[in-house]
């Protein structure tokens, strides 16, 4: 049982700067809350748009972190189906499981969770846009409907196994899936960060026949060839579109999976008016690659995080091409058990992608490092110090 | 239908392209094609309230941390955050912010500005302690010397 008030925790200080400090201990606000201790948290891609001040309504000593595992350390009076010490992973997003969308099984879209707007659900540590629940790297948070959304973990898997699919595994096999995919299609990934990577080993898992994969950097296109065995190319080196179409008989990727978002390179228009000047909700390049380097009549499967403001995306082309976009943040719950299939069965081992596993209070350190990729980085997990991992 | 396998030959012979390294489809290549096998088809499935969820959920007491957008048709809904509450002049100009729908472009750009108001402000108070007694130093300084 907890014994004192207050917890390490990182906070926001303001754009391009956090700080890991003592706050006061979640506590149980809502008869279906639980308190999670949590044991791993990874930093996520889309940490960063708040780190670099993209996300509107991002608070000064907010707590980041919406991908996390750990153990229920204490249960509102209403919360079922969940014990003290259970080994949980919790879906990024917070949803209520009874509404017309979770019902559905949309609990990416639940109504019961979001004060701010209609655009998102309520979401960890992921500015108020998203409701302002504090976020999970920490030692302990607030699990809003802790019954209906934690996971247990099985005890083969481990709680670095366990933490991807949480957000980025999910997320990108459900960008794979919205491709469509009956088999033998070719799949071009824009973005070889975590959600990248994930959704092209779902690619080949749903029947790809090709799948490429572009970045900028040569480390995580090397880790993409050795990982999964798929084709690469350095968008610095070779234009996009040009070389996706060069590879496909001059007509185009027959899917895209978009998995960058609102900081993509390749456009220094775009970086200068939207990244730095921060004039629009940052640069809508990967998108247009997207457009462009997609064949016509094609899908787009787009799972990049921009901010709600609006974008300068080369919508006419879009149209013209009669392409189909589909989108969405993941429903996570929906997909656990059948990743956790795939993980049992030793088809991948997500916890490959962690390159750096590092104490909590060197997270200031570590968000440094993964935003300007130094060090071979491709995923971070922070690990609380009063935890221990299983 | 059987995936048609890529090989390093087609890819070849289709775009000149040499790739980096020939692909290597993995043996579990496929495993997920059957829809039956994938856990977001169809998208939208029949209305089923998910194991232990207790609906409408009882309204969450306190104050939430966002304030309600203008829409008068839409309810409050029952679970909120709470952490950071709005405070000081960006607290101000968020609170405006909301007072107009999320759907015009003027209510995120306000929260934007809030957000820089809020940055500029904690780095300012944070400065002070340092930049005021290294005037007065200064101003000292240049007194003594005249």
């Amino acid at each position: 049982m907890r014994t004192y008030c207050r917890m390490r925790a990182l906070t926001y200080d303001g754009p391009y700067r956090v700080a890991v400090r003592n706050k006061p201990l979640p506590r149980i606000e809502h008869p279906q809350d639980g308190i999670v201790k949590v044991t791993a948290a990874a930093i996520c891609g889309s940490d960063l748009h708040l780190l670099h001040g993209l996300v509107p309504d991002t608070r000064i000593g907010f707590t980041f972190g919406h991908e996390f595992v750990g153990t229920v350390e204490e249960v509102g009076p209403n919360a079922k189906g969940v014990k003290r010490g259970d080994r949980v992973m919790l879906p990024f997003q917070i949803f209520c499981g009874g509404c017309f969308y979770c019902q559905r099984g949309l609990t990416s879209c639940c109504e019961s969770t979001n004060p701010a707007t209609d655009a998102a659900c309520g979401v960890y540590g992921y500015s108020h846009t998203t409701g302002g629940y504090d976020g999970g790297q920490a030692e302990y948070v607030r699990v809003p409907f802790i019954g209906v959304d934690a996971e247990k973990i099985p005890e083969d898997v481990s709680d670095l196994d366990a933490l991807p699919i949480t957000d980025a595994f999910t997320t990108g096999y459900q960008a794979a899936e919205m491709c469509q995919l009956v088999g033998g299609e070719t799949v071009l990934v824009l973005g070889a960060g975590p959600v990248g990577l994930f959704a092209a080993w779902s690619a080949w898992a749903l029947g790809a026949g090709r799948v490429i994969v572009v970045d900028k950097e040569d480390y995580r296109l090397q880790f993409a060839r050795d990982w999964l065995g798929v084709e690469t190319f350095n968008f610095m080196e070779h234009d996009v579109v040009t070389m996706v179409k060069g590879m496909t008989n001059d007509r185009g990727a027959d899917a895209t999976i978009e998995a960058v978002g609102c900081e993509a390179a390749g456009s220094p228009f775009h970086r200068a008016f939207g990244v730095v000047a921060k004039m629009e909700a940052g640069s809508p390049q990967a998108m247009n690659f997207a457009i462009h380097a997609t064949r016509k009549g094609g899908i787009i499967s787009m799972v990049g995080v921009y901010g709600p403001p609006a974008v300068g995306v080369d919508l006419g082309t879009f149209m013209n091409k009669a392409q189909r976009i589909n989108t969405g943040q993941a429903s996570v719950k929906r997909y656990m058990p059948h990743l956790l299939e795939h993980v049992r069965q030793g088809r991948i081992q997500p916890s490959k992608i962690f390159t750096h596993k590092v104490p909590l209070d060197q997270a200031p350190a570590m968000y440094h490092t993964f935003a300007q990729k130094k060090d071979g980085c491709i995923k971070v997990a922070l690990l609380p110090g009063n935890s221990t991992l299983h | 239908m059987e995936p048609e396998l890529t090989t390093p030959e087609r890819v070849k012979k289709q775009s000149g392209y040499q790739a980096v390294q020939p692909p290597r489809r993995p043996a579990w290549a496929g495993i997920d094609l059957d829809p039956a096998r994938r856990p977001g088809h169809l998208r939208t499935r029949d209305p089923k309230p998910f194991p232990n969820s207790v609906y409408p959920p009882e309204p969450q007491p306190g104050e939430p941390a966002v304030p309600r957008h203008n829409r008068p048709n839409k309810k409050m809904p029952p679970v909120f955050g709470t952490s950071t509450p709005l405070k000081g002049v960006s607290g101000a100009v968020k609170r405006f912010a909301y007072s107009m729908p999320d759907h015009a472009p003027s209510h995120w750009l306000l929260l934007m500005l809030g957000d820089r108001i809020e940055s500029w402000g904690v780095r300012t108070k944070r400065a002070l302690p340092i930049v005021l007694p290294a005037l007065a130093i200064a101003v000292i300084a240049k007194a003594l010397s005249d």
